[in-house]
């Protein structure tokens, strides 16, 4: 641990180690799940931190998806805060990390294109983002063609990347080419600021962001020859070469039509009940995505031990508030549909059911 | 002027026949600010529930067709004419002049595209081909062997180990011809019969293969050759093309630039309309406006149909709320450092507006620190031109102005106090002193004056509570009584210890901060206990030991840097004076006999002070303000008040 990095991250995770401690607790988040119905949720959630946000709103304007909307704004404040508190190193990749919601925001537009949505649609399903973003979301979608919403794209960095999606998409009419070139340039640049770090910062980052790569491209993989039946070298292509525990001859074996189980438990030995998960694979991918997404989160909670002074708890805290916001997306969503606790445990990082 | 402006939430239900002319009362007068209420509504699917939206969708076309028109004939961007945009216009005869244009300008217009989408293709394959001239091999027979299938193509650099890696099992070469910043001109052959497996890897890499003009024939060399050959002929063309676009603009640019403001207008309005809420007959607006126009806009409303209904709520200052949008309210001559204000938070709806401690401490401020008759005169100069627009180069700091000019009659008030004139420091008498001969007074003033403004920002901290009615933070908070007390208390023990001359007495004082440390050491039990949450300590006595003893640290500190901070008041007042006194000096080493060279190096002081230093003070007085003053009180967090205006130049 260097002097520098004591007086770079010192304040700085100080603030996010207070932020760590508002995140919900199993007490919580079993009285959330406890609400009766959606009402009672909104009344819950309000007794939370989340209560500022859903005031932005009205009682009566309140339902589940613009409770969601209205929470993912605190994600994008903290993320706000945070990154104007870290050291210059650290804060390309909390940018870089950020910039996964705009990505994500990218894609929505452009699908809400494909359906022919409003903007009064699309804007709610928005990550809302600050003043950052390079997105003329509105102008995009009101444009109604994606050829037309990727010209106002020009002069941002997704343009070359979609430039050359498009000459796919304008041939096969999908936004599949166009979502997995974006996956994999922005995947390529964050993976590229992880490694530009310093030393120490290097690894506890690669743990984190690793790891979510690592699940992104084996499920891609996956996804790819099991869903969509893709052949080996486009599998290869739609894929990346590097990760953390996740290397590329597994990624060629899982495209060459290799067993899957057997790769997934020789990567994650620690996995547990892989073999009954993985028995149907068509409901068992989103079983094992889970999984890992909880791995990642008791990473996540890992880097708070040890070592104050780097950027893993920044990077931990950030992750571990968006699966919580996923999670209580989840949970508005279960409210709203009346499912019941043991259906939608199943899509929770926050296992209600230990 | 030293609260917000006093809001009230009022709906509107309106009948659907008038609502255009309420939406146009509404927007007239900068007073109402619109609420999205659209998710209200009897009956989503009636006919009449998509009008609007289909109204606001063809004015969204029409403007981006327009716009796009007016871009063919290259009109420059206009002001609209000052008039009012009161009606709709009629989206039929809007279309069909758009129509009737596009139609004239759209076949030229296509063409000019046309050629340039042409030319760009053609530099295109040009870029791709130049790297290649050097190989002497004609292109198509390479396409079109027999046994070899092969692609040239470009693909973004990242995927081209990845392309090469996916057709590991099928013998191939990859070469890369050339590569610039992010792309790849790349050349990918394999046997004739692993065809599909090559397209689909190539394809998969997002490898887009260069289809050469089938015009073009030869070796590289030959075909970049004429391809610059055709890049010229479709240069010529567009010249010729743009001819009569230019007789279109001259006939039809007023009609088409009035045409546009008439249709964003009415886009404005029908996006204002899509927020109201809809019943069957009638609509909801909801919004918020200055309580002192209700009367005013009912009256309005009223005159426009008897059928309207309104209902109001007023929300009390006392709840610390988000939901009320915040308009200032000082008078004309406050209102620049309102900015100042904004710049740093909108004040909540209970909290003081501290715009006229602002315009009272800013120039103060600055004064001390700058003062200097003839730097301060020349400082109201510029702000005058500025505030007049009379001078171009000020015209950029536009609400600037207001301030800098204030700033500069202080300074020049405190000029005559510290007897200065551009730097010359005993050319007139100093009315009360010299800073730079009085450095112990100036610099003990500014403290004593720095100990009263952090007072009375303490004492406006607790005022803010007790309105607030935030009893616990008001009597424990660092900010609040005790905070105040404990400050006070301390100072009275600094001066009692260490000037026993002025004879206070110790043990009062040392009681009293024993009172202020066991009262904001113990804030957080005190602040639990009254509001009844349970328990009174969080992790045990130990940890609340260290944690109560790290807060009494910082408490001190901040006592002790936010007084001192005041001490650059005095210190800048001090360098004021030597700086000039430095340019003084260098004159003298370039002419002794104080000819034309003691001159010019006296005019580049004056630049460099007036400027440089002037931007310095100005800085340090905005961190003083923010800092200092504004952490003891101002909390800010409000939302701004958005006035509904459905003008289109406002809005461009």
């Amino acid at each position: 641990m260097s002097f520098n990095a004591t007086s770079d991250y010192a304040a700085g995770n100080a603030r996010v180690r207070v932020k760590y401690s508002t995140l919900l607790t199993r007490k919580d988040f079993l009285a959330l799940s406890e609400a009766p119905d959606l009402d009672s949720l909104f009344t819950q959630l309000k007794t939370t931190v989340y209560g500022s946000y859903l005031e932005l709103a009205k009682d009566k304007e309140l339902n589940a998806r613009r409770a969601a909307f209205l929470i993912r704004q605190r994600l994008s404040d903290e993320f706000h805060t945070i990154i104007n508190a870290s050291p210059d190193s650290a804060k390309t990749v909390l940018l870089q990390l950020y910039r996964m919601h705009e990505v994500n925001n990218l894609k929505a537009v452009l699908r809400g294109i494909v359906i022919n949505s409003s903007w009064d649609k699309v804007r709610f399903v928005l990550f809302p983002l600050r003043s950052e973003g390079v997105l003329p979301a509105q102008s995009m979608v009101e444009t109604g063609n994606v050829a037309q919403a990727v010209e106002l794209l020009k002069g941002t960095l997704y343009y070359d990347t979609l430039a050359f999606a498009m000459n796919r998409y304008s041939a096969e009419q999908s936004l599949f080419p166009i979502e997995v070139a974006l996956d994999l340039a922005y995947w390529r640049e964050l993976w590229n600021d992880v490694k530009k770090l310093p030393r120490d910062d290097q690894e506890y980052a690669a743990r984190i962001i690793g790891s979510m790569l690592d699940m992104n491209n084996l499920m891609w993989a996956i996804r790819y020859s099991v869903y969509h039946k893709l052949s080996e070298e486009e599998v290869i292509n739609y894929t990346l070469p590097f990760g953390y525990r996740v290397h590329d001859d597994s990624i060629r074996s899982i495209a060459a039509g290799a067993e899957i189980t057997h790769i997934v438990k020789h990567i994650y030995p620690e996995l547990r009940n892989v073999d009954d998960v993985l028995l149907d694979l068509h409901t068992g991918l989103p079983k094992l995505e889970m999984m890992l997404e909880k791995q990642i989160a008791q990473k996540c909670h890992g880097v708070f031990e040890g070592n104050p002074f780097q950027i893993g708890i920044p990077l931990g805290y950030l992750v571990l508030l968006d699966y919580e916001i996923r999670d209580l997306t989840v949970l508005l969503e279960a409210k709203s549909n009346q499912i019941p606790v043991d259906k939608y445990n199943e899509f929770l990082t926050f296992d209600l059911m230990k | 002027m030293f609260y917000p402006q006093e809001m009230t939430e009022i709906e509107i239900i309106a009948p659907a026949k008038d609502l255009i002319a309420i939406t146009k009362v509404l927007s007239g007068q900068g007073i109402f600010s619109q609420t999205d209420v659209n998710y209200l509504g009897s009956d989503k699917n009636h006919p009449q529930a998509n009008l609007w939206q289909e109204k606001a969708a063809a004015y969204s076309i029409l403007e981006r067709r327009l716009h796009s028109i007016l871009l063919s004939l290259s009109v420059q961007k206009s002001s609209p004419k000052q008039r009012d945009y009161d009606t709709l216009i009629d989206v039929e005869v809007a279309k069909r002049i758009v129509d009737e244009v596009e139609k004239q300008v759209k076949d030229l217009v296509d063409q000019i595209n046309h050629e340039t989408k042409k030319i760009d293709h053609l530099k295109t394959v040009l870029m791709q081909i130049e790297p290649l001239s050097g190989i002497d091999a004609d292109f198509s027979q390479l396409q079109n062997a027999r046994y070899i299938a092969s692609i040239i193509g470009i693909i973004p650099n990242e995927n081209v180990e990845r392309l090469s890696t996916s057709l590991a099992r099928i013998p191939h070469e990859l070469f890369t011809l050339s590569q610039k910043q992010q792309k790849s001109v790349v050349w990918l052959a394999a046997s004739r019969e692993n065809l599909d497996m090559l397209e689909r890897a190539a394809r998969s890499a997002y490898l887009d293969p260069i289809s050469l003009p089938q015009d073009y024939q030869g070796t590289p060399a030959q075909i970049v050759e004429s391809i610059k050959k055709s890049i010229q002929d479709s240069e010529a063309a567009i010249e010729k093309l743009k001819l009569p676009l230019t007789e279109i603009r001259k006939a039809k640019e007023s009609e088409l630039t009035d045409l546009l403001w008439d249709i964003k207008c009415s886009h404005l309005t029908t996006n204002a309309i899509l927020k109201y809420g809809r019943l069957k007959y009638t609509y909801i607006i909801v919004g918020w406006i200055f309580s002192s126009q209700i009367n005013n806009l009912k009256d309005k409303l009223k005159a426009i149909t008897q059928d309207v209904l309104i209902e109001t709520r007023t929300v009390k200052r006392d709840k610390d709320t988000n939901e009320v949008p915040i308009a200032l309210n000082n008078p004309r001559m406050l209102r620049p450092f309102q900015m100042l204000v904004s710049n740093y938070a909108e004040p909540k709806y209970g909290e003081l507006d501290p715009t006229p401690l602002v315009a009272i401490l800013f120039p103060l401020l600055f004064g001390a620190m700058f003062g200097d008759v003839g730097h301060g005169l020349i400082i109201t100069l510029f702000g005058f031109l500025g505030m007049t627009k009379k001078a171009k180069f000020m015209k950029g700091l536009g609400g600037l102005n207001p301030i800098i000019f204030a700033c500069g009659i202080m300074s020049t008030i405190f000029g005559f106090l510290y007897g200065s004139i551009l730097g010359f420091e005993h050319v007139i008498p100093a009315l009360w002193l010299h800073p730079g001969e009085d450095i112990m007074t100036i610099l003990i003033i500014t403290i004593v004056a720095g100990v009263g403004v952090l007072s009375i920002g303490y004492l406006l901290n607790i005022f803010n509570l007790i309105k607030m009615k935030d009893w616990p933070n008001l009597i424990f908070s660092k900010n609040g009584i005790a905070g105040l007390w404990l400050y006070w208390a301390l100072l009275g023990t600094g001066v009692a210890l260490a000037l026993p001359a002025y004879g206070l007495p110790k043990i009062p004082f040392i009681v009293a901060a024993g009172i202020g440390v066991v009262a904001i050491g113990g804030a957080e039990v005190f602040i639990r206990l009254m509001e009844g949450h349970r328990p009174l300590i969080h992790g045990g006595i130990g940890m609340f030991a260290v944690q109560v003893f790290f807060e009494l640290l910082e408490v001190f500190i901040s006592y002790l840097s936010n007084s001192l901070s005041f001490v650059r008041v005095g210190a800048f007042a001090v360098a004021h004076s030597n700086l000039s006194g430095v340019f003084f000096i260098l004159g003298g080493m370039v002419s002794p006999t104080q000819g034309v060279g003691y001159w010019i190096v006296f005019l580049i002081g004056l630049v460099f002070i007036v400027g440089f230093e002037g931007l310095i003070v100005g800085i340090q007085t905005m961190r003083l303000t923010y800092y200092e003053i504004f952490g003891k009180f101002f909390n800010g967090g409000g939302k701004r008040f958005e006035p509904l205006s459905l003008h289109p130049a406002e809005n461009d």
